[in-house]
């Protein structure tokens, strides 16, 4: 079943079309990486879907209720967190997450072991006395994600949450999510750092100037682009000779050396065409052809380059 | 529903952990108290022991404590809501809050209340200076109800205005300019169209349809809406041995430049600042509220 599902959605400012025609669906329990360039209308997508803006056209249905007909319902089915934090002076961690309670009409004898719990979980019990303003800018984070889920939503949507975040904090950001997704929740995360999302995602779609490229499963989609692969071929003796054979080969777009093969080591760069048949037949030839192969290792494409190479393919 | 507005209680605990309500409500009571003392010093000296001189300095103390709390007033509360919504904004929660299943209503009563709250405790604080008046003599209870009636009117009114504004601009700063904006035009526009028409009437037969119950109730209103006026005809009335709640009126009469030639009897003036304050407070809060809605197509 589809927790959020789009039709036709499309968003214009002015002269500016944010959306364009987005359909997408959201199935329940997915990790849904929303991957785009800036502007490329991932925040008014999910501005729509948490019912803080209104689309100029098309539909939207979180949890089965339409965005603009039953807005209460979508929001308390649907657990936000913006692109930014907001503060509240003179708050402390645990008061922060009691207003949101409230606002969300958590009954009082729930809501304080409920504030414990998500304290916990975003490890940030010890810091449950300290004013909100007082914490550091991953801790926000964390403690915003704890506010997005103080109504225990089916969804949540986060918008670009590692943005900010050193190195240590964002790894402790993935691992949360993960955790989250263990847990059954349905996480839609917006970001253009792509090789975050690859590992925890289940869903990709690729949204660019306001129209989806791609979606589906992460593996379907890193599998449509795999049918071009990057491969690292080592030799023996002569390189420069290698090269030229290789370069000559019809399933080959571009050889180099690799850029960090100052030592000599011979390793080659392949840009190739094919899919595996078309690879045992390379490396068929290539032994037939006398190369003096020593290894060959396919690097994985990554999602930053699948990324690159649609959002190129499109002018 | 038992709990009360997550709103009130947040900005309840957040504002007074602050020191700006103290400070707030002590430079509200030292400016009065000063004026008090100025005042004081200054009867003494001229009336010195004049057998009616209580009664008269009294009565002296009152209005001007009154009118001086009425300023303040007016112009303290609409910068202490101005700020609330549009804060939310510019802090980034607003979304936070929208998202949550706080209704626009609710957020923007919330606010409200949370301004009132306040705003009633600065009210009741002149009540001690109020009573040094009271002990001269020659201020009577109604005048007090007068009084109170009056500021009770201008902070929730001026607080709506400063909320109104709060939910549609962009900036504290805008918000807060606009509301004083408004004020100002509301204190000086209407004795302003008052003298016009005054000067336009003066010495000419006047329609007859000015005597007809429904132009003299909407000129009633027009002058009753401005606190200032609504309070010294209230005070004057009473001062006559009139109603506290009634008022006779005539078309014309506030100006008295003209002979009248229609009369009816309507709530009395502070009473009829009051209404008028109700109803456009309400109206205030629906519009706020309604800015909230995502309907707009601005961010
Ligand atoms: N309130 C607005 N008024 C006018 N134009 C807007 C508004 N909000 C968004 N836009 C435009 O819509 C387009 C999409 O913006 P959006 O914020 O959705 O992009 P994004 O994918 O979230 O980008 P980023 O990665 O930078 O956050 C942009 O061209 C932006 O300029
Ligand atoms: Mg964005």
């Amino acid at each position: 079943m589809a927790i959020v599902a789009t039709h036709e959605l499309t968003q214009r400012f002015g002269t500016t079309t944010a959306l364009d025609r987005l359909t997408l669906e959201i199935p329940a329990g997915a990790v849904y990486g929303f991957i785009g360039p800036n502007g490329a209308g991932k925040t008014t997508t999910m501005r729509i879907l948490t019912t803080l803006l209104r689309p100029t056209a098309g539909e939207a249905r979180v949890a089965g209720f339409e965005v603009t007909r039953d807005p209460a319902a979508v929001r308390a089915a649907v657990g936000f967190m913006p692109d930014t934090f907001g503060v509240y002076e003179g708050l402390r961690a645990w008061e922060y997450l009691d207003f949101f309670g409230r606002s969300f009409r958590v009954a009082a004898q729930r809501r304080t072991p409920l504030i414990d719990e998500l304290l916990e979980l975003v490890g940030l019990a010890h810091k449950r006395e300290a004013p909100v303003m007082s914490l550091s800018r991953g801790m926000q984070q964390r403690l915003s994600l704890a506010r997005a889920m103080i109504h225990d939503p089916q969804l949540l949507i986060l918008d670009e949450p590692a943005s900010g975040l050193d190195p240590r904090a964002r790894i402790e950001l993935r691992e949360l999510l993960k955790e989250l997704g263990a847990m059954g929740k349905t996480i839609m995360i917006s970001s253009h750092i792509l090789t975050e999302l690859a590992e925890m995602c289940s869903h990709i779609a690729i949204i660019e100037r306001g129209r989806l490229l791609a979606d589906g499963p992460v593996e379907r989609i890193m599998r449509s682009v795999q049918a071009h692969r990057t491969l690292d071929i080592r030799v023996m003796g002569d390189v420069a000779a290698a090269q030229a054979w290789l370069h000559a080969h019809p399933a080959i777009r571009a050889v180099e050396p690799a850029p960090d093969d100052g030592a000599g080591r011979g390793v080659l760069v392949v840009d190739f065409d094919g899919d595996d048949r078309a690879q045992v037949a390379l490396v068929r030839a290539m032994i037939d052809g006398g190369l003096n192969v020593l290894s060959i290792s396919e690097t994985r494409n990554n999602l930053e380059e699948i990324f690159m190479r649609i959002t190129e393919a499109t002018p | 529903m038992s709990e009360i507005n997550p709103l009130v209680q947040r900005e309840l605990r957040s504002r007074m952990r602050g020191p700006r309500a103290y400070v707030v409500i002590t430079g509200f009571l030292a400016v009065i108290s000063l004026v008090v003392l100025l005042l004081y010093v200054a009867t003494i000296g001229v009336s010195g022991s004049e057998a009616n001189a209580g009664p008269e300095i009294g009565k002296l103390l009152f209005l001007v404590i009154t009118s001086v709390a009425l300023v303040l007033v007016a112009l303290i509360t609409p910068v202490f809501t101005a700020g609330s919504i549009v804060g939310e904004r510019e802090r980034q929660t607003l979304d936070l809050l929208i998202t949550s299943l706080l209704g626009s209503g609710q957020i923007v009563l919330g606010k409200l209340v949370a301004a009132l709250a306040f705003i009633a405790v600065l009210i009741l604080s002149i009540a001690p200076i109020i009573s040094v008046s009271f002990m001269f003599g020659g201020v009577t209870p109604a005048d007090i109800v007068v009084a109170f009636g009056c500021l009770t009117a201008t902070g929730l009114f001026y607080a709506a205005i400063g909320l109104f504004w709060s939910s549609i601009a962009r900036s504290s700063i805008t918000a807060t300019t606009l509301s004083l904006g408004t004020i100002v035009m509301l204190l000086l526009g209407v004795p302003f169209i008052g003298v016009i028409i005054g000067i336009v009437v003066t010495g000419r037969e006047l329609p007859v349809w000015l005597g007809h119950p429904v132009a003299i109730t909407v000129w009633a209103m027009l002058i009753d809406s401005h606190p200032f006026i609504a309070l010294l005809l209230s005070l004057e009335h009473l001062a006559n041995g009139g109603d506290l709640w009634l008022q006779p009126v005539t078309s014309g009469s506030p100006l008295a430049l003209s002979e009248p030639i229609g009369a009816m009897t309507l709530p009395s003036p502070w009473l009829m600042n009051l209404l008028l304050s109700l109803g456009g407070t309400a109206l205030l809060v629906r519009a706020s509220a309604r800015a909230l809605r995502p309907t707009e197509r601005r961010r």
